[in-house]
């Protein structure tokens, strides 16, 4: 995964040293995503390895030298090629996948219990999901449900990267739903 | 409560019949928000205006808070209609040359209540959807969202022991939604009322505590949401 791409980019606002690549990385991903600070060096040193970034240490009297960031041309350069790259689709991207292709060899009513707790689960996701969307756009927890207050929906990557596991989720509910359906016609 | 015990509902007769509800059981209890799901067709609707003692069923039986309904006579069962229940549509429902107070008071005219409480409780159930600084404005300046709370305010203002919504966010954008179904659900968890909710909808089933898939007139799942939210993974690397 691209932990590596949102370094880069990070450092094409900033030079920065480790800890703040950390933050910042955390802070896109929303708090969703945190990283150790092992993959945070292992990544910083193979991006150097690489010669997309360098580094320089900064000398602190108080605290312990810093080693901060920067991107190089070859960085930004590798970082270009990852935004124009193609897109892929796996079609096997969870464990559903693989359950639905032992739909084949299992009886019906097996499969309509998986079926049954993926809808449960999926119907759960939806909930978390749409709750973390309204919190987002309260600018904290609570239940205030001010007619007005919606109007400046936040822009921020999490908020998208949120609708848009919201609108996947319930593509998947109608799609359970239905083979549920189909399922129940099987008996 | 509200318990349905082997409620079926045909339409039409001999070769044109069309069984709509076959055979429901169902129990309804206060605190609950209950989300209907499930094809056009499936009898969802049919079922919310059994409930609603708008339509009455073929066979079965249905017992309010212990008392069953197909022994009432009509006008205790107009009676029920507007005070035990309160019913919110997709399409709002509100007469556009009156006021937004005056919406929310047109269930007061056909119950008992004195007139000069009329106003008082208007103001409240608006209080309660969170626009009763728009109690002198005319529908058509108002949005949907903003309508659709007009019209839950309507069906509050009798402080109804039950709530049915069919497809109450039928015609709202998906934040708008959100926030109806919010206060739809704090009516139930906060006022202890009985909130039935017929949606297409994921979003708002999601935020039900219960949710009951109907297919071909029958109840083909019933289940609930016990828990509260989902624990999200990401990437390992």
């Amino acid at each position: 995964m691209a932990v590596k791409h949102l370094f880069l980019t990070l450092l094409t606002q900033n030079e920065l040293h480790g800890y703040e690549l950390k933050n910042g990385f955390e802070d896109l991903a929303g708090g969703k995503w945190p990283l150790n600070f092992g993959q945070v060096y292992q990544t910083l040193s193979r991006l150097e390895r690489d010669g997309f970034i360098e580094s320089y240490e900064v000398i602190q009297t108080d605290k312990p030298d810093k080693k901060v960031y920067r991107v190089t041309e070859a960085g930004r350069k590798h970082l270009q090629d990852w935004f124009k790259a193609e897109d892929n689709w796996n079609l096997f991207f969870d464990e559903l996948a693989l359950k639905i292709m032992a739909f084949d060899l299992i009886d019906s009513e097996e499969a309509l219990t998986i079926l049954r707790s993926y809808r449960s689960f999926i119907l759960l996701v939806i909930k978390s999901l749409t709750r973390m969307l309204t919190e987002m756009q309260q600018g904290q927890p609570g239940t205030s449900t001010s007619p007005t207050g919606s109007a400046n929906a936040t822009k921020s990557s999490l908020a998208m990267l949120v609708e848009r596991n919201l609108h996947r989720a319930e593509a998947d509910l109608k799609w359970v739903t239905s083979m549920i359906e189909r399922w129940q016609k099987h008996d | 409560m509200i318990e349905l015990v082997d409620i079926t509902k045909i339409y039409g007769q001999g070769s044109n019949a069309v069984k709509a509800l076959d055979q429901i059981t169902l129990q309804l209890k206060p605190n609950e928000m209950t989300a209907v799901m499930g094809p056009s067709g499936s009898g969802k609707t049919t079922l919310l205006n059994i409930i609603g003692c708008l339509d009455s069923a073929t066979s079965g039986e249905y017992y309010l808070d212990g008392r069953e309904v197909a022994k009432l006579d009509l006008k205790a069962k107009a009676q029920l209609r507007n005070e035990v229940f309160g019913f919110v549509f997709q399409a709002f429902n509100l007469l556009p040359d009156k006021t937004v107070l005056d919406n929310v008071m047109i269930p007061f005219r056909y119950s008992c209540r004195p007139r000069r409480e009329w106003k008082q409780r208007a103001m409240t159930a608006l209080d309660q959807t969170g626009i009763a600084d728009l109690a002198d404005r005319y529908p058509d300046q108002l949005s949907g969202g903003q309508q659709q709370r007009v019209a839950i305010a309507r069906a509050l203002a009798n402080d109804p022991k039950v709530i049915l919504a069919d497809e109450p966010t039928g015609n709202l954008d998906s934040t708008t939604g959100r926030e109806i179904v919010a206060i739809l659900k704090s009516l139930a968890e906060k006022q202890g009322k009985i909130v039935v909710v017929v949606t297409h909808d994921g979003m708002v089933a999601s935020q039900a505590q219960r949710i009951l898939q109907m297919m071909d007139g029958r109840i083909i799942d019933d289940s609930k949401i016990d828990s509260d939210s989902v624990v999200f993974s990401h990437p390992s690397v």
